[in-house]
């Protein structure tokens, strides 16, 4: 694999697991659009199939690219179920709390509101695009571990990539033309 | 103005959201109820431990000598060699109460065993603190339940079930507060219907459904009772 991270020791314990990933995977459930509503249930669901799984854990392979394809598979399941819709106009409640929950320094103020248009943006993606950036674009993996991590051809990670960038950039300027304030560079409350 | 994608990215990347720490523990507490695992440790700040995936690979080795289960160095180094066919009554050469003996510095005694064996194991071994040799030994134990009721479930999938009863049998008697006694009740009532033992699959399923009403396990258990004639 090519610039990954330093791979963590194996776990000593799946109570070690526990503690080291939970963050990690709570972090990829809220980057996949999981309501924060529903991230308990869904992280608890996450633990309760990786300790069933654990005879098929391999220590010498990375950890996380092995949690993301439980968390990516249950988070699935969930969006299927709840047949999630988002317009691109829509707010969800998270997003304007985390906004709203920024630390008070104008430059991190100004980050929040970036995550936040991010979000919104990127819940006008199917989950399978969604995968791909979030592997991508924020934990830095490269289009073949992505492709690996996600069991699909490193062709199609590729274009799920291209596709996916080049809807976002048109979401994004629809949002920029209705909330122009986050346009503004410097702009605070 | 054109807003940057890759610095919206950027903002992101950069952060971090882990859950509230009253989430974190009903998460941590949702996972051991759905696992049914042994509340036997505490961790760090004093809550329940989710048990040991450790000695993964330990598991995996077992796993290759299906047969051969090694007891943990710390509890007297007991081996038992099951080289022989399955099929020969099992007469297990450990003392089962060893197998998940506290470490030595507890002052927790440990219950006789229990002459019952088929009924499921309802004590739990008392809280110690964790140490790295209980850890080990916790470990190794783990991959030797894990290697018999593996052993056991292929015995069921190619259709010798009296053979696999007689591996889920020596379970019970070799573990009988070990952290896989859900997992080994479930696969002793299928074990049971496929022997044609009816009855007793409807007594072990009964008691099944006692101990763990909401385990993951129930469907499979109804399900195999259900089959039966």
């Amino acid at each position: 694999m090519t610039a990954a991270p330093p791979k963590p020791p194996a776990p000593a314990s799946f109570d070690e697991l526990f503690e080291s990933e939970l963050s990690y995977v709570w972090n990829v459930l809220r980057r996949l659009g999981i309501a924060e509503a529903d991230r308990e249930d869904l992280a608890q669901e996450v633990f309760v199939r990786v300790h069933k799984s654990l005879s098929t854990y391999d220590p010498s392979r990375p950890r996380r690219p092995w949690l993301f394809a439980f968390v990516f598979r249950i988070a699935s399941d969930h969006r299927r179920l709840k047949r999630h819709k988002v317009e691109v106009a829509a707010t969800s409640d998270d997003h304007q709390r985390a906004a709203s929950d920024a630390a008070p320094a104008d430059e991190t103020l100004d980050a929040a509101r970036r995550r936040h248009l991010l979000h919104r943006a990127l819940d006008t993606l199917d989950l399978d695009k969604r995968a791909v950036v979030v592997l991508h674009e924020m934990e830095g993996m490269t289009i073949p571990d992505v492709a690996e991590t996600l069991g699909i051809p490193v062709g199609t990670a590729s274009s799920r990539l291209r596709a996916a960038r080049s809807h976002l950039k048109e979401v994004l300027e629809k949002l920029r033309t209705v909330d122009s304030s986050v346009a503004t560079p410097g702009s605070s409350s | 103005m054109t807003v940057d994608l890759d610095n919206l990215f950027e903002a992101e990347r950069s952060y971090e959201e882990g859950p509230p720490s009253e989430a974190r523990a009903r998460i941590r507490e949702g996972v051991v109820a759905a696992l049914a695992l042994p509340q036997a440790e505490q961790g760090p700040k004093g809550e329940r431990a989710l048990g040991d995936a450790g000695g993964i690979s330990r598991a995996r080795a077992a796993l290759g000598m299906l047969g051969t289960f090694a007891i943990g160095a710390g509890v007297g180094a007991a081996v038992m060699h099951a080289t022989e066919a399955p099929s020969k009554a099992p007469a297990p050469t450990v003392s089962p109460v060893a197998t998940l003996a506290p470490p030595a510095s507890s002052a927790s005694a440990i219950p006789p065993r229990s002459a019952e064996v088929v009924a499921p194991a309802h004590s739990r071994p008392s809280p110690s603190p964790p140490t790295a040799a209980s850890a080990v030994d916790a470990a190794e134990a783990v991959a030797a339940e894990r290697a018999l009721l593996d052993a056991a479930r292929v015995l069921l999938a190619q259709g010798e079930p009296q053979q696999a009863l007689d591996l889920v049998e020596r379970h019970a008697k070799s573990f009988p507060r070990g952290r896989l006694v859900e997992e080994r009740e479930a696969l002793a009532v299928r074990t049971l219907v496929k022997a044609g033992r009816y009855d007793e699959a409807h007594k072990r399923g009964a008691s099944f459904e006692a101990m763990w009403p909401r385990s993951l396990a129930m469907p499979a258990v109804r399900a195999a009772l259900e089959s039966i004639p």
